[in-house]
């Protein structure tokens, strides 16, 4: 391996970029950069150079040797190869979905399909430990709220209940209450009518009686509601 | 020990558990830092390690360098005197 020396004037960027670049983990634009950088920087070429044998040769060397003084060791503590048949197949199915463009994500009778990367994708973002923290505190909070209204709207159901069988009765009342004066007029106005009448059958009997009295001393000085 | 083992071990914590998790358990750096718990230092952290490997590893090759030079010359002074 030749070690260089790098010159200041190259910032962190690239070289982080170099030592991104030896385990893939650079995205497409970013490896571009990094390509367009390497063209025309020496010192950056031999850094990712050097970068890349000490990944792949120096440290896979001590990865060998760590596996292997592992399995010599105890069977427990050797690398458990289920586990990473499985890790390997997660990942080549999240690189196949990653891969896919919208565009092809279609479905079974030709129709298209955006509810699974759509889901997929907020699933991607719930593993994220501290935003899935801040997700399922929000949903226990939407559950509580959600219980506590319902709570109480379930305790307030029967006072409102009974304010709406009231309101309803104050209603029938109002609309009864014009109907009962109408009636109550017109029994006025008959009553009237009889009394009238009676008036007019007594004036006669009321004259014959002042007629009587003015004749009869002794009627006169008897009281009125005297027996006869 | 091997020299990157010693290399390795110079390294600070966070710097170790990154290479360790990438290059000895074969995780992806996102799989690092979610094990970590740590969403943002990660990328940096495996860079800043990775670097100081590369100076540790320029330090010892220097350093053999002049073991190799001192002992040339020793073997070199040898031969004159018995030359002599």
């Amino acid at each position: 391996m030749r070690h260089t020396a790098l010159s200041p004037r190259h910032n962190d960027w690239y070289e982080g970029l170099c030592a991104l670049a030896c385990i893939g983990e650079l995205s497409s634009s970013e490896l571009e950069e990094l390509q367009a950088h390497l063209a025309e920087c020496v010192s950056c070429r031999e850094l990712h150079a050097d970068f890349r044998n000490i990944s792949a040769d120096d440290l896979a060397c001590v990865a060998v040797s760590r596996d292997l003084s592992r399995a010599t060791g105890t069977e427990s503590e050797g690398m458990d190869e289920q586990l990473l048949r499985s890790r390997l197949l997660d990942r080549g199915r999240q690189q196949r979905s990653s891969e896919i463009p919208p565009t092809e994500a279609t479905a079974v009778h030709g129709k298209p399909v955006f509810l699974l990367p759509l889901l997929r994708r907020i699933f991607d973002w719930l593993r994220q430990p501290a935003l899935s923290y801040g997700t399922v505190g929000l949903l226990l909070c939407a559950i509580v709220g959600l219980g506590a209204y319902r709570l109480r709207e379930a305790q307030l159901s029967p006072a409102l209940t009974k304010l709406c069988s009231e309101g309803n009765d104050l209603k029938s009342r109002a609309w009864e209450s014009p109907a009962q004066a109408d009636r109550t007029s017109v029994s006025l106005v008959r009553i009237r009518a009889e009394r009238d009448l009676l008036r007019k059958f007594l004036e006669p009997k009321r004259g014959m009686r002042n007629c009587k009295v003015s004749r009869n001393p002794l009627i006169r000085n008897s009281p009125p509601n005297a027996p006869r | 020990m091997g020299p990157l083992e010693t290399g390795i071990a110079t390294l600070s914590a966070k710097q170790r558990q990154v290479i360790a998790r990438v290059h000895f358990e074969g995780h992806t750096l996102q799989e690092a830092s979610e094990k970590l718990r740590e969403t943002l230092a990660t990328r940096n952290n495996y860079y800043r390690g990775l670097k100081e490997l590369r100076t540790f590893l320029q330090a010892r090759d220097a350093v053999q360098k002049v073991r190799e030079g001192t002992a040339l010359e020793g073997n070199e002074a040898y031969s004159f005197e018995s030359e002599t």
